[in-house]
């Protein structure tokens, strides 16, 4: 009898609880954790910038915000994992400019999601890049590095971080074509390899490490850093020429991070979550934060974003196939 | 006398009380996922960081730090009591290590990583503190035809892990190097064997395939043979080293010790590296080499202390010059970050509390896993006793999240399944797995770092002979090379002549 009972409350309380928890389905976003999805491996420079962010989201939304490290491929599994999330606001993930439009990739693999499967949210930030250079180097300034270039072509060891067709990697292409610069290209596993090589005197120059990431060895005289891709001089490195003031132009290549989420995602959903991201963006707080840790906010809407993806496919798709083209035979 | 007073101050620094229930509480919990196999050090620092972030710098990376090189005494673990190594750094202790403990012999042999682990820790240690900045420096100078040459003397050694069969040995090690050349070309960014599947776009993962060869396919053969066994049913004999066992692995610890303190300065060369080369030295130098394989202590003492002498000293270019050895150290410098600290070769001046508080806890935190392992071998061995068909599944789902955790991606639970196949195969027809491990993580470094030097040097052969480094790490493998050759040759004229 007692077992009965007690069967039976079990079967009371598990029936209740389903009740409930329809009854949340109904309620208001969020109820649970919101977790935003990394395509980057954690501890980088994208992990620090997305937990400033969550911080201040959390604040917004009521509800713990985490940051997921899903990392590999270039983002590409992160991007996979956003496409066929469950569409329910509670894994946003964050895409690398080109990430959000994979169709642009497709000379060098077959995309296993598209554009199509992903709504922007809001675009959050982009990290600063500089041109670090190994000290001891015949050069001082960025003018002098692309006059000795030009006095000795192919001499210039010019280390690249990061795969082919990445932004940062199209970014140096179509910046040494403009400038009709010759340098020996050699390519490193990650930023943190190209650190080691330029501090160990094996490289000149490398593109695509941040500047948060070069700072200390700045301070300790070990490395210069020559110019940034910005659009402004930054605060923690005031004597540093962006690109574009020293006349060199590399052209519009999309370097920036924004948050989507699956495409089915119910409207009320993004609208809260775009909300939470302009506000969080809005706060003095992150602003502190970014300049700290050497990431530049740079906030977008929806709509915005839609614009710039369009101009961005076809920038993208223009350059790899440019680049396709100049491709020595193999 | 300075360093001493740096070093004094780290100490009150560290043994401040929350500071030392941290410094317990990252090496308690790095020797649990140290343990438990698929578990890495990656995984636990990746959960930690979140709750560090609310913790004083110093205190944040003293647990964090000790979660890292508490992992490492851990991992002989279960490699020595049930033929799986946790990561890649144990895959050796499993060959000596596990006849061991066959034998009755747990006990010795977990014992004895233990004290080869502190030993070998000590000593990376002493060398941070007295001369981390040389050292680093030192590193720095490995390029890539260092690098090249580096990976050329580790092949060639690797001939030497082949057991009974040369032709076999060979064959896993001709895959292993297959295997590693799966992934995007680092030159070109063609996807080279992915089939599409993007999880190998970076190459297939270690952990996965040690957990599917080692942990996989020892079920599936078990599973086999029946599952009624128990690991030992014999007495189980001493619980520590004796005398003799001392004697024979001192040398082995101290050679183990300095190749590992070596090694581990490198920045991606590093853990596993030594451990394997650490092992087929000490064969060579065996009197009975023939021992090997059968459960010579010297084979567990070696690579032990050279894996933790390795990871002790990736600690070297972090702290030194901030610039990471591997992917565990990887993850304190971005934990350095988030804390707000950029290190660099400035960080000592600029920030003294944190390194010498840091370096301090090093020391504690070591001397915390030698009392704290040791009493454990009792605990561990009585596992021994488990049945199979307990254990086992056990072992299975610790390694199967593990393998989920690395990268919460469940296609690498997938290629772990996949290898386990692979791994039976291989134990049914008498394939040794250690050299193909090895190949797989020596594959890429070597691919890249030779497409990286003919960038360089513009197509030219002659840059791995005309810097001295990698002139000398090239004549090594050479003079290597000759001396596995002669007794082959040797012993194919003797048979031709007889």
């Amino acid at each position: 009898m007692l077992r009965k009972l007690v069967t039976l409350g079990v079967l009371g309380g598990a029936l209740a609880s389903i009740a409930i928890s329809t009854a949340q389905a109904q309620g208001q976003f969020p109820e649970r954790p919101v977790t935003l999805i990394n395509p980057l491996p954690a501890g980088g420079g994208v992990d620090i910038a997305m937990r400033g962010l969550a911080k201040e989201m959390q604040t917004i939304l009521g509800q713990p915000v985490l940051v997921e490290s899903r990392a590999g491929a270039g983002g590409t599994i992160a991007g996979t994992y956003i496409a066929q999330a469950k569409p329910d606001g509670y894994a946003v993930g964050l895409f690398q400019s080109t990430q959000a439009i994979p169709e642009v990739y497709a000379a060098f693999q077959k995309p296993p999601y598209t554009s199509e499967q992903i709504r922007p949210v809001a675009r959050y930030m982009s990290l600063i890049y500089g041109l670090p250079s190994r000290a001891g180097a015949p050069w001082k300034t960025m003018s002098e590095l692309v006059k000795y270039i030009k006095d000795n072509p192919g001499k210039v060891k010019w280390g690249r971080t990061i795969g082919v067709g990445h932004p940062l990697q199209l970014l140096t292409y179509s910046l040494l074509k403009k400038e009709n610069l010759d340098v020996k290209e050699v390519p490193f596993k990650g930023a943190a390899d190209a650190i080691t090589a330029l501090l160990g005197g094996h490289i000149d120059v490398a593109f695509g490490i941040s500047v948060t990431a070069t700072e200390g060895h700045v301070s300790a005289g070990r490395l210069s850093v020559l110019a940034i891709h910005n659009g402004t001089r930054i605060k923690s490195m005031p004597e540093i020429p962006t690109f574009a003031e020293l006349g060199l132009d590399p052209g519009v290549v999309p370097i920036y991070n924004t948050f989507f989420v699956p495409k089915d995602t119910p409207e009320p959903v993004v609208v809260k979550l775009q909300d939470a991201v302009k506000r969080a963006i809005e706060t003095p707080a992150i602003a502190e934060y970014a300049q700290k840790n050497g990431f530049e906010l740079y906030y977008g809407a929806e709509a915005d974003i839609r614009d710039e993806l369009k101009r961005d496919r076809e920038v993208t798709t223009a350059l790899i196939e440019a680049m396709q083209k100049d491709k020595p035979a193999q | 006398m300075d360093t001493l007073g740096h070093l004094l101050h780290g100490f009150s620094v560290t043994l401040q009380p929350h500071n030392l229930f941290y410094c317990f509480l990252g090496v308690f919990g790095g020797t649990l996922v140290g343990v438990l196999p698929g578990l890495g050090p990656q995984s636990a620092i990746v959960l930690l960081l979140p709750a560090a972030v609310y913790l004083e710098p110093v205190t944040a990376i003293i647990m964090l730090a000790g979660v890292y090189y508490g992992s490492m005494y851990g991992g002989s673990t279960t490699s020595i009591l049930v033929n799986i190594p946790g990561e890649g750094a144990s895959v050796v202790t499993c060959i000596d290590g596990h006849q061991m403990a066959l034998q009755g012999r747990a006990g010795p042999a977990l014992g004895i990583a233990a004290f080869g682990s502190f030993i070998a820790g000590t000593f990376g240690l002493i060398l941070l503190t007295i001369a981390g900045g040389p050292i680093a420096d030192f590193a720095l100078r490995f390029g890539p035809p260092e690098y090249f040459a580096l990976m050329c003397l580790a092949l060639v050694i690797l001939i030497n892990l082949s057991g009974s069969s040369l032709q076999k040995g060979l064959i896993s090690a001709l895959a292993g190097l297959f295997l590693g050349s799966i992934g995007l070309d680092l030159v070109t960014g063609e996807p080279r064997f992915t089939m599409g599947m993007p999880v190998l776009y970076d190459g297939l993962g270690l952990i996965p395939v040690i957990m599917g060869l080692y942990g996989v396919a020892e079920v599936l053969i078990n599973v086999e043979q029946g599952l009624t066994r128990t690991i030992n049913h014999g007495k189980i004999k001493n619980l520590f080293p004796s005398s003799d066992d001392w004697r024979a692995s001192a040398a082995p610890i101290a050679r183990g010790t300095l190749l590992g303190s070596l090694l581990g300065t490198l920045p991606g060369a590093g853990v596993v590296l030594a451990s394997f080369l650490s092992y087929t030295l000490e064969r060579r130098l065996s009197k009975t080499p023939e021992r090997f394989g059968h459960g010579a202590i010297e084979g567990v003492a070696g690579p032990e202390s050279a894996n933790n002498a390795a990871a002790q000293c990736g600690f070297i270019p972090l702290l030194s010059l901030g610039i990471p050895a591997n992917v565990a150290t990887a993850l304190l410098l971005g934990a350095f970050v988030i804390l707000g600290i950029q290190p660099s070769p400035t960080l000592i001046s600029t920030h003294p509390d944190l390194f010498w508080g840091t370096v301090a806890s090093m020391y504690v935190g070591n001397a915390m896993l030698l009392i704290l392992n040791l009493p454990l071998i009792g605990l561990w061995v009585q596992i021994l006793r488990v049945p199979y068909a307990m254990l086992f599944p056990g072992v299975l789902l610790f390694g199967l999240i593990g393998v989920y955790m690395v990268n919460t991606n469940i296609a690498e639970v997938w290629i772990m399944i996949f290898f386990g196949i692979v791994g039976y195969v291989m134990k049914k027809a008498d394939y040794e797995f250690a050299p193909m491990v090895l190949a797989l993580v020596i594959s890429p470094i070597f691919e890249n770092a030779f497409r990286q030097s003919l960038i360089l040097s513009g197509g030219s052969f002659s840059i791995f002979f005309t810097q001295p480094l990698a002139c000398f790490l090239m004549l090594c493998a050479a003079i290597a090379l000759v001396l596995q050759l002669v007794p082959q040759i040797r012993q194919v004229t003797a048979k031709l002549e007889g």
